[in-house]
């Protein structure tokens, strides 16, 4: 919000710099996002007129203007083309300086000598653009010191008003503020209007408990002209566009004082008769931002004889509003309930000055008083009449009840950690309106902070504030709180992460929100799809239910960028709906995506370093076994649809599927302009992490040597090794400790339908040192055995 | 007799210096000190010297012997040296040829960050947890004094699901989460994912908060300060300066934002800071007796602190990174740095 420095110091004396004050704003909760020093250097400019315009005999687009600034007169050369004989225009004189720093002095153009310059509202610092010089109303004083009288100098700060502090939101509240904040004397004089008699009907009704003071006040002749130089200059400053004169007071009203005004025109509201109730739900309104709004019975509105008129607090109708042939008018001013004008503004997508000075709060006290001062302007500047004030209110409302606190200073102290003096604690709040009672122990909350001072919190804010929030001590609370270690589930997540990167995999952090073609080929949109109901973007549209997409898209992003070599993964959540409409279901995911080969150079690295099915499946598996995962089975069906379908394995646990590896299927490569192959590796983490695994216990192992027997076999290509391991696993004896596959190879020599095996298998007793004879003879048995069990032959 | 010693010792001499190979230092070591060497052969002659001179040539003899094998040995030692220094110069690779290092894998810089904000709070006794992303009105807002008619809802740009959820526009929600299944003292820290309608430079419609909670019996602001400064200083310096200023959270009374002095210009202003010299790091406050009151806690009992920070912020200051959208772009050659 912009506030005029010029504006403030008409309600407070001060000699602080701009700087010096956003300082102390925001020390004392005011955020001063920022200052602008309008005007800064701008001096020498005068009013004149224009009393002759003479051609220019070397130059077809000057001309020879003689201006009289009441005393003297001035030849100036211009080329602008709006100037006519008897305007009154700024003209800067030799020694003056404008905005943008340019020194005026005498000068000779194409012959013809020239004092000065006719100045165009840019070059006064107060338009980025204008047409022409800049032509002042008729009745501007001539050889004035146009800089102050034009308010050409001013600084604007621009503040951010947080929610609590609607008090703020006006010239008069930020200069309550700052005298108590400067501690220096604020002036409020007190509005004087004439009232004449009662010609004109009105009648006032409030039917909404939401409305607890609506006055309306007749104002009569009044002319609808422009507003005088001052009041545009504060309004535009302001960031307000002046309109008329009419508009442009109940404008600067609302900026004054915080109370938003609406004028009706008095001959275009039917009846003269103002009801204030909520709307008939479907009721329909054209509001001045010229739309058809339908309105619903929640809305409060200002009503007519024929209907609505106005949605409170929010902005006016069409109908009744001020045209350039209106005389009379309804001034309205008035307190709406800040939920009710919220909530009917946010519905409608209407956010206006009015409503959102509303909505944080306005100083019911001060609603008449607001009144007649805007009264006192449309007598002052527009020549108007005024009728007697109606006022209708309802003083039991809870909006007019003044909250009393109990004042305890020590609880105060408590709760901020200091140690400040009753004394200075009861100057702070009494300073900033606070009423204390006679026995200091209560204390009344002043009108403007009705709705943000509740409690012994909020004074102490209050006080600390405005002692600064540096007088406060800083300490380390000293108690100790026992510390609960981390989930398990966190802890997991970290170990995964971290042996990841440090298997040279890039960690990344995607949004969960993606595009829902993006689920295409991977998962199938189903009823469980979490979807906004307000995206920013498409690409962002639904809440991923499966890691895939998100990891796809960045490897996607890189390959295009001619990275190589990409490994990716990512830990995220994924979320479906639940069901019964109960709360959506959350769980963390693995998925690593991974292309292409280290870079080596040697002809023999380069095929040990290929990607293979059986990398991914380490890699898998030592990630279960990061996690003490044990008893997980694979199965081959059915397969994923993203996976290449004979080249992937679905590992289980308990019946639940627990992770996937394989590689992307190529039809979803090429769906995404993959040219390599991706290796794809997932783990679904809440399953792999539900059980948590009780601390290992040590077993004995044999002391006693080993003896290794190895296998070769010569096994037909169908058969698969997993059959081959389990049978043997089957078969063996107590003595074999471990089986494990030492040479694998299919070659032309053994013929296309077979391929060699070779098993090791270590022997060893808990018990004795095995005799060669025992070894041999468990061995020979378990050959036998295999063979005649499955149709492989020893080679 | 003697003069035959001392030829053979000087003869031994010449040519041991002159052996180039192994193999050749033992027919040497044959050659003289052998069984049937010339030693052996000149030691023959003793029988016929004066029993006098016996032992000092003898004496003499075993010397020269001793000698010679020192001095053989020494030469094997040389030798082998050698043999070694051009088997292995055989062996000569390219060691300037480049490094097979794994593949770039990193921490993503966010993920880092929250890992070291979190490591400070729970080295002060602070506990994690967590909260789901999608949250009902009830806990995002409700609980947490943020009634639906509140201008503080303006703060807070909110994404809404088809099934009604939300997504949560803060991590706050796991206080109200937490207070409601553990009693005082509370004292938790809270990273997560948080989420926003807005995104632009420095606005991305998904980030990073790590929230703080601590619930007790007489918790006060200055405790709040003295906590916030000793984790603003283990993050940013131990000389950082750090500023404390009023401001408005629904559910904290006081409130307070926190700056810390320009980690870019330490302070003289720039265009970091907006030319202020500071930079909001941290809101903060003491908790809102009606947050308290929803998890049926006596305010008047209990009272405490909460602070919440955005972590894309604190990463981008410590990186020096000025666009928020690098961060979820996750391009390789942005990743690689961290
Ligand atoms: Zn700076």
């Amino acid at each position: 919000m912009k506030f005029s420095f010029n504006w403030l110091k008409t309600f407070i004396n001060t000699d602080l710099s701009a700087s010096d004050i956003a300082d102390k704003l925001s020390s004392a909760g005011l955020e001063v996002e920022g200052f602008e020093e309008i005007g800064k250097g701008l001096t020498g400019i005068v009013t004149g007129k224009i009393q002759s315009i003479a051609k220019h005999p070397n130059a077809d687009r000057l001309v020879i203007t003689q201006i009289f600034d009441g005393t003297d007169t001035h030849q100036i050369v211009t080329g602008a083309t709006n100037v006519f004989e008897g305007a009154i225009v700024p003209a800067s004189l030799p020694g003056a300086v404008l905005a943008d720093g340019t020194k005026i002095k005498k000068g000779v153009l194409r012959g013809v000598d020239s004092y000065g310059m006719l100045c165009s509202e840019k070059e006064l610092g107060i338009a980025d653009e204008s047409h022409g010089i800049w032509i002042l109303p008729e009745d501007t004083p001539l050889g004035i010191d146009f800089v102050d009288y034009a308010l050409l100098k001013d600084v604007v700060f621009d503040i951010s008003i947080l929610p609590n502090r609607g008090d703020c939101q006006s010239i008069v509240g930020l200069a309550r503020e700052l005298s108590v904040i400067l501690d220096t004397p604020l002036s409020l004089p007190e509005p004087v209007i004439t009232e004449s008699g009662k010609t004109l009907d009105l009648t006032v009704t409030i039917q909404d408990e939401r409305c607890p003071i609506y006055t309306a006040r007749v104002i009569r002749n009044v002319t609808i002209k422009p507003s005088p130089l001052w009041m545009q200059r504060r309004l535009q400053v302001s960031g307000i566009r002046p309109i008329n004169l009419a508009v442009d007071i109940t404008n600067y009203i609302l900026l004054e004082w915080g109370q938003p005004l609406h004028a009706f025109d008095y001959h275009r509201t039917a009846g003269a008769q103002i009801t204030v109730r909520s709307a008939h739900s479907g009721e329909k309104l054209t509001a001045l931002d010229a739309a058809d709004h339908t309105l619903e019975d929640t809305m409060l509105m200002i009503c007519d004889q024929s209907g609505p008129i106005a949605i409170a607090g929010v902005m006016g109708g069409e109908r009744s509003g001020i045209a350039d042939d209106t005389q009379d008018i309804i001034l309205e001013a008035a307190y709406f309930h800040p939920g009710s004008v919220r909530k009917a503004a946010s519905k409608l997508g209407l956010r206006s000055e009015s409503s959102v000075r509303f909505e944080k709060g306005i100083d019911i006290d001060q609603v008449v008083r607001s009144a007649n001062r805007a009264a006192q302007l449309f007598q002052e500047l527009a020549g108007a009449t005024l009728e007697p004030i109606m006022i209708k209110s309802n003083p039991s409302a809870e909006a007019f009840q003044k909250r009393t606190l109990t004042l305890d200073p020590a609880k105060l102290n408590q709760l901020l950690g200091t140690d400040y003096p009753t004394q200075d604690i009861l100057d702070i709040l009494q300073k900033l309106g606070f009423h204390l009672s006679q026995d200091q122990s209560d204390i009344t909350v002043p009108s403007w902070r009705h709705l943000d001072i509740l409690g012994t919190p909020d004074l102490a804010e209050e006080v600390a504030r405005l002692k600064g929030f540096d007088t406060i001590p800083s300490v380390l609370p000293t108690e100790i709180v026992l510390g609960t270690p981390p989930t398990h589930v966190s802890k997991q997540i970290a170990k995964l992460e971290n042996f990841l990167v440090h298997t040279g995999i890039m960690q990344l952090n995607t949004y969960t929100m993606i595009a829902q073609k993006d689920l295409q080929g991977i998962v199938e949109p189903g009823p469980d799809l979490l979807v906004l109901n307000n995206p920013l973007s498409p690409e962002h549209a639904v809440m991923r239910p499966h890691m895939l997409p998100s990891v796809l898209k960045i490897l996607a992003y890189n390959v295009k960028r001619q990275a190589d070599r990409l490994s990716v993964f990512e830990v995220g959540k994924t979320f479906h709906k639940a069901q019964n409409s109960q709360a959506p279901l959350e769980s963390v995911q693995l998925v690593a995506l991974i292309t292409g080969t280290p870079q080596v150079y040697f002809q023999a690295e380069k095929a040990v370093n290929t990607l293979d099915f059986y990398k991914l499946k380490g890699l898998w598996e030592n990630l279960a076994d990061l996690l003490d995962l044990t008893g997980y089975t694979a199965q081959t069906e059915p397969a994923p649809s993203y996976l290449h379908p004979v080249r992937q394995l679905t590992y289980l646990l308990d019946g639940q599927s627990v992770g996937e590896v394989g590689f992307l299927h190529p039809e979803l490569l090429k769906e995404w302009d993959l040219g390599t192959e991706v290796g794809y590796i997932s783990l679904n983490v809440t399953v792999a992490t539900a059980k948590q695994k009780a601390t290992p216990t040590y077993t004995h192992f044999s002391k006693h040597p080993s003896t290794r027997r190895d296998i070769a076999l010569l096994a037909p290509k169908q058969l698969p090794y997993g059959d081959l391991y389990q049978t043997l696993q089957e078969l063996k004896s107590d003595l074999v400790q471990e089986i494990f596959m030492f040479d694998y190879f299919e070659s032309e020599k053994l013929g296309p339908d077979n391929k060699s095996v070779a098993v090791g298998m270590i022997y060893q007793a808990t018990d004795k040192t095995l005799s060669d004879e025992e070894v041999n003879q468990a061995h020979e048995t378990l050959c036998r055995q295999l063979t005649e069990r499955l149709p492989v032959h020893l080679r | 007799m003697q003069s035959l010693l001392d030829a053979l010792h000087s003869d031994a001499l010449n040519e041991l210096t002159s052996i180039r190979q192994l193999s050749d230092l033992d027919s040497l070591k044959t050659l003289y000190l052998g069984k049937k060497g010339k030693l052996t052969d000149i030691l023959q002659g003793l029988g016929k010297v004066s029993a006098e001179e016996r032992p000092r040539l003898g004496q003499i003899a075993n010397t020269i012997k001793t000698d010679l094998l020192t001095r053989l040995e020494q030469k094997r030692d040389e030798l082998q040296k050698q043999e070694w220094a051009v088997q292995l110069q055989k062996e000569a690779i390219d060691t300037s040829l480049p490094a097979h290092r794994l593949a770039i894998g990193k921490h993503h810089p966010i993920n880092k960050t929250i890992d070291d904000v979190v490591d400070i709070f729970t080295r002060l006794g602070f506990s994690v947890e967590t909260g789901p992303d999608i949250e009902s009105d009830y806990y995002n807002f409700e609980a947490l004094n943020i009634p639906s008619d509140h201008p503080a809802r303006d703060m807070h740009d909110t994404f809404y699901l088809n099934t009604g959820y939300l997504l949560r526009t803060h991590t706050s929600p796991v206080q109200i989460r937490t207070m409601e299944v553990q009693q005082p003292p509370v004292k938790i820290i809270v990273p997560g994912k948080v989420y926003r309608c807005d995104a632009d430079v420095s606005h991305s419609p998904v980030f990073h908060q790590v929230e703080g909670l601590y619930v007790s019996k007489n918790v006060t602001f200055s405790q709040l300060k003295g906590t916030l400064e000793h984790f603003l200083r283990a993050l940013f310096g131990p000389e950082k300066s750090v500023r404390f200023r009023p401001s408005y959270f629904p559910f904290t009374e006081p409130s307070t934002e926190v700056d810390v002095a320009c980690v870019n210009c330490g302070g003289n202003g720039c265009n970091v800071c907006k030319h202020t010299g500071w930079l909001e790091i941290l809101g903060a406050g003491l908790v809102n007796r009606n947050v308290l009151k929803a998890v049926n806690l006596d305010p008047d009992v209990y009272t405490g602190f909460a602070f919440g920070m955005g972590i894309e912020r604190i990463a981008m200051l410590r990186y020096g990174i000025s666009d928020i959208r690098l961060f979820y772009e996750n391009d390789y050659r942005f990743l690689k740095q961290f």
